[in-house]
């Protein structure tokens, strides 16, 4: 339980926060690929030790207020996926990059998919299928985060 | 071992994010909390707005002397023109004044204080209808406020930290706002439509009075926004016999997806004047 460097991956998870308040124009704003859930998959894969529950809890918070939504829907996401991924964490390793992009994809459906159930609950759903563009996104840029992540990891020796 | 203590943890974290979406749903009991945490993540909003500003700046500073002179005699001749305007509206305003002196009913107070807010350029959660200002606490702003841009209503202050708030558009589905058609008092209620970006009219009835192209102005009835201020357009009326009101579609006179510069307004009188 060695928090070598720990620094690098809040910053990244920082980075991840802008982007995803990253001002866009308005066809692309649906496409955002899902950053912070990728970065929290990718630490939690990548990291001998596990990115605690704490922690993806308060990114979830962070992502609530940014985004104006319900308090805590983004954190029961996040929990409910990093929860996924540290189970499936050995078969996910162990997959060539193509098929952990499918696999990134389908984690990404599941957290849209709970998005949607709350905001059914509470507001209005979106009638289009755009909502479910960053199912393609969110799995489409998995190698470049992966790759770049992972070069992170091993200049800043995080452990 | 380890796995279910994990299992337990992951467990704990997601009956609390029940509960909290539970009470930030059903109560107001948040509002303070969300300050706090809004406060926290402002510096966060103010970074990734920084860069668009730089690039406005650069935009700003690199423009030519020509376009800078031509841009300066419009702004003149429309300057112009709005201050005839002006006279125009101080004569009707005395008129107004000694007309509502001979009815003996209260005058309508003028001169409101207002603000000059930008709007942060940051994306909200593409469900909702927000913007972030970069006005906060630090300037007076309180929830509730009424929120204008150039052409009409934009809507209201509905979460305020210390350098920034958040606005709910008039377009957010969970925004109403009292109006009436400018052409025969008909009074109304307009109701954001969500994701779309328009609004509605609720709860008229099929012998109401409304047509195309009739302008909505606030009204003031619902002792929020002040009264007067242009709301809408109504663009499509559709009238179905089987149904008990009409469906009457408004397209905000705000640019609520364009401006970047909207106007705080401190009504200077709460509630409705006495008519």
């Amino acid at each position: 339980m060695n928090k070598n460097n720990f620094w690098v991956v809040l910053l990244t998870l920082l980075i991840a926060l802008l982007l995803s308040i990253l001002p866009l124009p308005n066809f692309a704003n649906w496409a955002r690929p899902l950053w912070v859930m990728m970065v929290l998959c990718y630490w939690t894969l990548g990291l001998e030790f596990r990115i605690g529950m704490g922690l993806t809890f308060s990114m979830g918070i962070l992502l609530d207020i940014l985004g104006g939504s319900l308090l805590g829907e983004h954190a029961f996401t996040l929990c409910l996926i990093i929860f996924l991924t540290e189970k499936l964490q050995r078969q996910i390793r162990l997959a060539p990059i193509g098929q952990q992009s499918i696999i990134i994809g389908v984690l990404s459906f599941i957290y849209l998919l709970i998005i949607y159930l709350f905001q059914g609950m509470t507001s209005d759903v979106p009638a289009s299928f755009l909502f479910w563009l960053p199912v393609i996104t969110t799995g489409f840029f998995w190698p470049w985060v992966f790759i770049l992540l992972r070069d992170c990891r091993r200049r800043f020796n995080v452990k | 071992m380890r796995g279910s203590a994990r299992g337990l943890r992951a467990s704990l974290f997601l009956i609390l994010a029940v509960a909290l979406m539970m009470l930030d749903h059903r109560t107001s009991a948040f509002l303070k909390i969300r300050v706090v945490l809004s406060n926290i993540v402002s510096p966060l909003q103010y970074v990734v707005n920084a860069p668009i500003d730089v690039a406005s700046w650069m935009s700003i500073s690199l423009t030519t002397q020509q376009h800078l002179l031509s841009e300066n005699a419009s702004l003149k001749a429309q300057q112009i023109l709005l201050q005839a305007q002006l006279q125009q509206l101080m004569a009707l305003q005395n008129e107004n004044a000694q007309l509502r002196q001979l009815m003996q009913s209260m005058p309508q107070t003028q001169g409101a204080k207002l603000l000059i807010a930008k709007i942060l350029a940051v994306d909200s959660d593409p469900f909702t209808q927000e913007v972030v200002l970069d006005q906060g606490t630090n300037d007076g702003v309180y929830v509730g406020q009424p929120v204008l841009d150039s052409t009409g209503v934009m809507g209201q202050v509905i979460q305020t930290a210390s350098l920034t708030s958040r606005v709910m558009l008039l377009s957010d589905s969970r925004s109403a706002i009292a109006v009436e058609d400018a052409r025969n008092q008909v009074r109304a209620i307009a109701l954001g439509e969500g994701i779309s970006g328009g609004l509605s009219l609720a709860y008229v009835s099929q012998t109401t009075d409304v047509q195309v192209g009739d302008h909505l102005i606030s009204s003031g009835l619902d002792l929020r926004y002040p009264a007067g201020y242009p709301v809408g357009v109504v663009t499509k009326i559709s009238r179905d016999p089987s149904e008990p009101f009409v469906t009457i579609d408004v397209q905000p006179s705000a640019s609520l997806d364009r401006s970047r510069l909207v106007l705080l307004i401190w009504p200077s009188q709460k509630g409705v004047s006495n008519e």
